[in-house]
């Protein structure tokens, strides 16, 4: 399919999805080295404010299983991001509509995951930061499914 | 046809269009995010402290959340009275005193941020009214249609009410957060200044479209309409900043944008903020009228 028969929203949002797949790759990615650099956090326990204190011992108390659930998605939701802005570029109605309204969902899940099992100390709960997060993967879904709906070739 | 002529069926068709096909664009797209990024990525910057407070040691609206809000205020008070005149002019004080005191803080200075900061966002949105059209000559076959009035004002109209539907969403978003969530304020108060803050948002918006209208229908290029116009908004106040230095009257070069009136909208005394509103209204008759004429003039 040429790119000019390509909406210009369409290529806005496939470079979007990029620049947003590639946050949430490195966002997995900080999050796991996080997690390896515990042992030096808690030495800087006795420094810390209370509010750091606070930060530093929920974290020190998260399981893994909440780590691997918050890495994987966000991980998923990135190169499910990068796939279907490829997708877009080339409006190919899997890899485009399919796979952006599966980002969509999995990115939906990570920042609810977030936001509901995160302790407060660490952002969790129902914060402007979650619903910034929210934002972009819940426009995706409305436009993949209304204004982007017929441009897809299957 | 008269260039003059306006067709209010026209309009409204050309208007619904354009709005519809905002976000298909793309132009519309990234005025969207960038807008709404912005507006909330600086509520989250004002608000996050305060909650993480509230949050760790429990309860909206504790004695702990009200400290911390005061003590932001007594840094932030300088800065606000710097922002609306000057810290040694006692209306500043005053103006500082009613946005702070008498008004739901972290909205008045959020307002302030958002009411500087949004001009430079509008061009996203708006540069594209006309250029693009002009120079593909796409819009030679809706001259066979209908007179050129109508597709200018038409498309004027459509960026404006995409901009007021941008700027509701984020207000709507903010206001209930801070509403239901943090409860710092009382509902009323917040409601009342956040509505406030959305009209004052959407009146300085205005002019600024406007402009950019002015500025599309001049230019065959959309990239060099988007450039001019973000040239023009903020050439203006870093020029009139510069050349004051050296040269007092120099700082009223500001006025040739809202820039010198804008922020009246947040004014404590009611006679500022209708003054700020009729100049706002006056800027946007301006601009349109002088983008209108180049318009129907112009060859397409």
């Amino acid at each position: 399919m040429s790119s000019a028969q390509r909406p210009d929203g369409l290529t806005a949002l496939a470079i979007i999805n990029f620049l947003v797949g590639l946050s949430d790759l490195l966002g997995a990615v900080a999050i796991l080295l996080g997690a390896r650099a515990m042992p030096f956090f808690s030495r800087m326990n006795s420094e810390a404010t209370e509010e750091g204190r606070a930060a530093l011992e929920a974290l020190d108390n998260l399981g893994l299983p909440l780590y691997v659930a918050v890495i994987a998605t966000g991980a998923a939701a990135g190169v499910l991001a990068i796939l279907s802005g490829i997708g877009y570029l080339k409006l190919e109605a899997f890899r485009g509509r399919v796979l952006g309204n599966l980002y969509a969902v999995t990115s939906v899940i990570s920042s609810v995951l977030l936001g509901s099992i995160m302790p407060v100390e660490l952002g969790g709960g129902v914060t402007l930061g979650i619903i910034i997060g929210l934002m972009y993967p819940v426009l995706t879904l409305i436009l993949l499914n209304t204004t982007f709906k017929e441009d897809f070739v299957p | 046809m008269r260039a003059s002529h306006i067709n209010t069926r026209h309009l409204r068709l050309i208007r619904a269009y354009a709005t519809r096909h905002a976000i298909r664009g793309g132009s519309g797209l990234v005025f969207l995010l960038v807008a709404m990024f912005f507006s909330l990525v600086v509520a989250q910057a004002l608000i996050s402290p305060i909650e993480q407070i509230i949050g760790t040691q429990g309860g909206a609206g504790t004695g702990k959340g009200a400290a911390v809000l005061e003590q932001l205020l007594n840094i932030g008070r300088p800065v606000v009275q710097w922002a609306v005149g000057g810290s040694a002019d006692p209306a500043a004080r005053e103006w500082a005193s009613y946005l702070l005191d008498q008004r739901p803080a972290l909205l008045s200075i959020l307002f302030l941020i958002l009411t500087t900061g949004m001009p430079f966002l509008i061009p996203l949105g708006a540069f594209n009214q006309t250029a693009g059209d002009i120079g593909s000559r796409g819009i030679r076959y809706l001259l066979l249609r209908t007179e050129r009035s109508n597709i200018f004002l038409g498309r004027f109209l459509a960026t404006a009410l995409f901009t007021v539907f941008v700027h509701a969403f984020s207000m709507v978003t903010i206001a209930l957060y801070l509403g239901l969530k943090l409860r710092l304020y009382g509902a009323w108060d917040v409601m009342t200044w956040s509505l406030h803050g959305y009209m004052a948002l959407v009146l300085l918006s205005l002019p600024y479209v406007a402009l950019c209208s002015w500025i599309s229908a001049r230019h065959d290029s959309a990239l060099l309409s988007l450039a001019v116009c973000a040239l023009a908004i903020g050439g203006v106040l870093l020029g009139s900043a510069l050349v004051g230095v050296y040269w007092e009257p120099g700082k009223y070069i500001k006025w040739l944008l809202p820039w010198g009136v804008q922020d009246y909208l947040l004014a404590p005394h009611w006679y500022q903020v209708a003054g700020a509103v009729a100049a706002c209204l006056l800027y946007t008759a301006v601009y349109l009228f002088l983008g209108h004429r180049h318009f129907c003039k112009r060859d397409l």
